[in-house]
């Protein structure tokens, strides 16, 4: 559930702020406003989309008998850093939007599979040890242990987990930010 | 005097795909066979242009000319390809009324929306909404949602609110032909006496006699450069012998 929760958060935070800009493309070419304002405002609605997405979360764990951890206000550090993550990676495909009509269905497939490759169904402890590293390496892996371990005590992420979370996020946001400031004047004749 | 807007030597260009592919999959293929070629379009090449504060430009041109696209390069929404661009004070572009505006919005929203798009004050308009309303005429109507508006209503109340507060520089794209008679003569004094009060206006259009009436000086756009520039008067008859 954590991680049904955590999921959704992602795939729909990167549809919408990838989303957003060619959508409003029609004020962005009358008016001059930062375009990178739609993209982070998006994923901003999907956070709190996902905050309040936390209350029945609580609820179902202290109905099946676990307990809510002392550290569960950390969730909305690891939501922070994931939005970071979200708006850098939208922000980059907000380009290929754009430019490309075919590109939503492809990012869709994409982000089934990158569901397939996070422990949300299964723990990871079944698959063998060529997956787990696979697994491992996706950084939603890192961020749904820490998530897990802060919620409800229910994970051991590791230090190397945390370094990874706040690695991917800080260097996908600057990333992506980057890039769309080089490709943007390109774009934008194309809305 | 300083000129407000300088532009020199500024040229825009754009890459598309040869074949127009608007699919991912297709420019893979294309890439992977080797013939994913692009071709460079030019809109606008070599302008340059001073204008003073106060002065009123008119832009005249066939469709096509670039006229639209320099415009939007004067709005900051096209950077420009090579060449500077220097813009001092504020800017009210009017290259489409109505766009920002939300549907689902009400009338009261979508003008604080506008606003703010346009970089002002929000709490400043907040205060002046039903004098914004009621000169667009739709003070009644105020807090429906614009979906529900007529499009000449959506464009009278883009119109007062772009023009509401005294910008440095307002630029007009063809708007003025949008609305019944009465809204375009009340628009059009509202222009003039923007220009009294020492607006400088960008104005392009087709309607020669406005140009006639509301500019000293004429812009005439072909094929992305200047073909003439210089007082009304001259430029235009020059353009009507063209044709």
């Amino acid at each position: 559930m954590a991680g049904i929760l955590l999921n959704t958060f992602f795939s729909q935070g990167i549809l919408l702020s990838a989303d957003s800009i060619s959508r409003n493309g029609g004020i962005l070419t009358k008016i001059s406003v930062p375009p990178q304002v739609f993209a982070i405002s998006s994923t901003i609605s999907s956070f709190i989309n996902f905050c309040i997405g936390l209350i029945p979360l609580a609820i179902v764990v202290q109905i099946s008998g676990q307990k809510i951890a002392i550290t569960f206000p950390l969730v909305i550090v690891i939501g922070l850093f994931l939005s970071a993550l979200i708006s850098g990676l939208g922000l980059l495909i907000s380009i290929l939007f754009i430019r490309f009509d075919d590109t939503r269905n492809i990012i869709n497939v994409i982000l089934m599979i990158l569901m397939y490759l996070t422990p949300i169904l299964y723990p990871i402890s079944i698959l063998s040890l060529k997956m787990q590293t696979i697994v491992n390496l996706n950084p939603l892996t890192s961020y749904l242990d820490i998530f897990r371990w802060a919620f409800s005590n229910n994970a051991q992420p590791t230090l190397g987990n945390w370094i990874y979370m706040i690695l991917t996020s800080i260097l996908t946001f600057a990333l992506g930010t980057h890039v769309f400031k080089r490709f943007w004047p390109r774009m934008v004749v194309m809305l | 005097m300083k000129p407000v807007i300088q532009l020199d030597k500024i040229c825009f260009s754009y890459r598309v795909f040869k074949n127009h592919r608007t699919s991912l999959k297709n420019f893979v293929k294309e890439i992977f066979k080797g013939n994913a070629k692009l071709s460079t379009y030019i809109a606008i090449s070599d302008i340059s242009l001073s204008v003073f504060p106060g002065e009123v430009i008119g832009v005249i041109g066939k469709n096509g000319a670039g006229k639209s696209t320099l415009l939007k390069m004067l709005a900051r929404v096209l950077p420009p390809s090579s060449g500077s661009l220097k813009i001092e004070g504020s800017v009210a572009p009017l290259i489409e009324l109505g766009a920002g505006f939300h549907p689902e919005m009400s009338g009261r929203e979508n003008v604080l929306l506008y606003s703010a798009l346009l970089g002002r004050d929000v709490k400043e308009v907040k205060a002046r909404i039903d004098t914004i309303a009621e000169w667009a005429g739709v003070l009644d109507h105020l807090d429906f949602p614009i979906r529900s508006f007529s499009s000449g209503m959506v464009a009278r109340l883009a119109f007062a609110t772009a023009t509401d507060e005294g910008s440095d520089i307002l630029l007009i794209d063809e708007i003025l032909s949008v609305g019944d008679a009465e809204f375009q003569g009340k628009s059009k004094s509202r222009i003039q006496s923007l220009i009294q009060n020492g607006t400088t206006v960008i104005f392009v259009s087709h309607d020669l006699t406005m140009v006639k009436e509301l500019c000293e000086k004429v812009l005439w756009i072909e094929n992305g450069t200047v073909r003439m520039f210089g007082p009304t008067e001259s430029v235009l008859i020059n353009y009507e012998n063209s044709q």
